[in-house]
């Protein structure tokens, strides 16, 4: 079985580091942590090489070790320990005004939250978070986000849903709270999109 | 009530996730409002991703410190591994030392025709010259840098570690260019004579037969071996096999 040489491994780690990097981030929210996580994943992966055969997935072998490691590591912080679900459903009960508003211009709405976005990313748990990620960011295939999260690709789709639903909940709460659909910018290209699908429907 | 099966068939298909027949099942589904709302969706998704991959590069400090760290673990590896792999590994080490004891017998090379004179200056004849030579001066800590950071990845005991019998001391180091390959010599005092010890990649075809021996007065001690990825190569008018032991 043909395994990496030392030069080769750091030859593909260089090639993918602000990938692994930047996946290790949006996971565990800190710099701080994703620099020991990213550290530690790349060790064992080093200690490790023998079992990767050449030729085979890198990225998707290295995303399973940053995977694991991001877990522990969300673990031990506990920053992954707020189950949504146990929440009071009131709280993120959607609001789907402000939802359809969001869904006209998600550009602005997202630039509107700010970084109430990541505070949203970090209280999905980690499985959650890890298919969002592999999925939206990576560009990964549901099979292999299974592949990488080593469960059924039912349930890659389930976290999936769950995130999804979760982060939608969790940031049109936010927009409602904050009146960020209510602004100016969206009432002016509210009015603009009214004005137009009412000529177009003038004219049909 | 939407339900749990057309939810997640909704969310295959905005992650084109969906196979091609069932990508045209699903639009044919689709009625008026709930074909626009799919869309909406789509968008959102999008957006998201393209918030979530905005740029995040590794630091170079972090890239730097995981270099360090592999390369400290990379020293230790030539003698961890084949105890790890238990007989097996064992028999294999032995079998190494063995070729590598071979490597250590009086190679004939040492005294190459002395006749002509050296034409570089990359052979110190004399201890004094080591100093001018050395760009690197002889601090064990600098010189074990200097040779990480050059992407030799080797462990050097300190000197007084098995200088018994034989007085060794670090002169410095320097890097040579050879073609593309780069190659260390560090330079040693062994008994008061001179030594050289060059280290280059064996992806390096450069060897001991090609330094400018020939143009050297008197007799030289070459001794080479092979140590984990590199060739090292040990020359002076002292034999150098003690000096090549401090490598590991």
């Amino acid at each position: 079985m043909a395994t990496l040489n030392d030069k080769e491994f750091l030859a593909l780690l260089d090639k993918h580091r602000d990938e692994f990097y930047r996946y290790v981030l949006r996971n565990v929210w800190n710099a701080d942590t994703a620099e020991d996580v990213l550290s530690n994943a790349v060790m064992t992966a080093y200690e490790h090489l023998d079992k990767f055969r050449k030729g085979t997935n890198f990225r998707a072998w290295m995303y399973r070790i940053l995977t694991n490691k991001c877990y522990v590591a969300n673990r031990e912080t506990k920053r992954s320990a707020i189950d949504i679900e146990s929440i009071d459903e009131s709280r993120f009960a959607t609001d789907q005004e402000t939802l359809q508003q969001a869904y006209r211009d998600p550009e602005a709405f997202l630039k509107a939250c700010g970084d109430e976005l990541f505070e949203a990313m970090r209280q999905l748990s980690t499985n959650e978070r890890s298919c969002l990620l592999l999925l939206t960011m990576e560009r990964y295939s549901y099979t292999e986000i299974a592949s990488i999260m080593e469960m059924p690709v039912g349930t890659v789709m389930t976290h999936l849903a769950r995130g999804r639903d979760k982060l939608r909940r969790l940031l049109v709460d936010y927009a409602r709270r904050h009146g960020i659909t209510k602004a100016k910018t969206y009432a002016r290209k509210y009015a603009a999109e009214e004005d137009s699908d009412a000529e177009q429907r003038r004219i049909s | 009530m939407e339900t749990k099966e057309r939810r997640l068939t909704r969310q295959a298909y905005l992650d084109n996730q969906l196979p091609v027949e069932d990508v045209i099942a699903f639009e044919e589904s689709l009625k008026g409002e709930e074909r626009l709302q799919v869309e909406r969706e789509r968008a959102f998704e999008e957006a998201l991703s393209q918030r979530l991959r905005e740029e995040a590069p590794c630091p170079v400090a972090v890239w730097e410190h995981l270099q360090e760290r592999m390369n400290g673990k990379r020293g230790r590896q030539p003698w961890a591994v084949p105890f790890a792999n238990g007989w097996k590994g064992l028999a294999i080490a032995a079998g190494i030392a063995l070729l590598a004891a071979g490597f250590f017998v009086w190679n004939p090379l040492g005294s190459v025709d002395s006749t002509e004179q050296l034409k570089s200056g990359a052979l110190p004849v004399s201890v004094g010259q080591c100093g001018g030579l050395a760009e690197i001066p002889g601090d064990y800590v600098k010189v074990v840098s200097a040779l990480t950071a050059n992407r030799i990845f080797l462990n050097m005991k300190p000197c007084d570690e098995i200088s018994e019998g034989h007085p060794i001391k670090l002169l410095g180091m320097r890097m040579l260019n050879q073609g593309d390959k780069a190659v260390a010599q560090v330079f040693f005092e062994c008994c008061g004579q001179p030594i050289s010890v060059f280290i280059t990649p064996l992806s390096n075809p450069w060897a001991a037969s090609e330094l400018p021996m020939k143009d050297v007065k008197g007799d030289w001690f070459v001794r080479q071996r092979e140590l984990d990825q590199y060739r090292i190569i040990g020359v002076g008018t002292h034999d150098p096999s003690e000096v090549l032991a401090l490598f590991s």
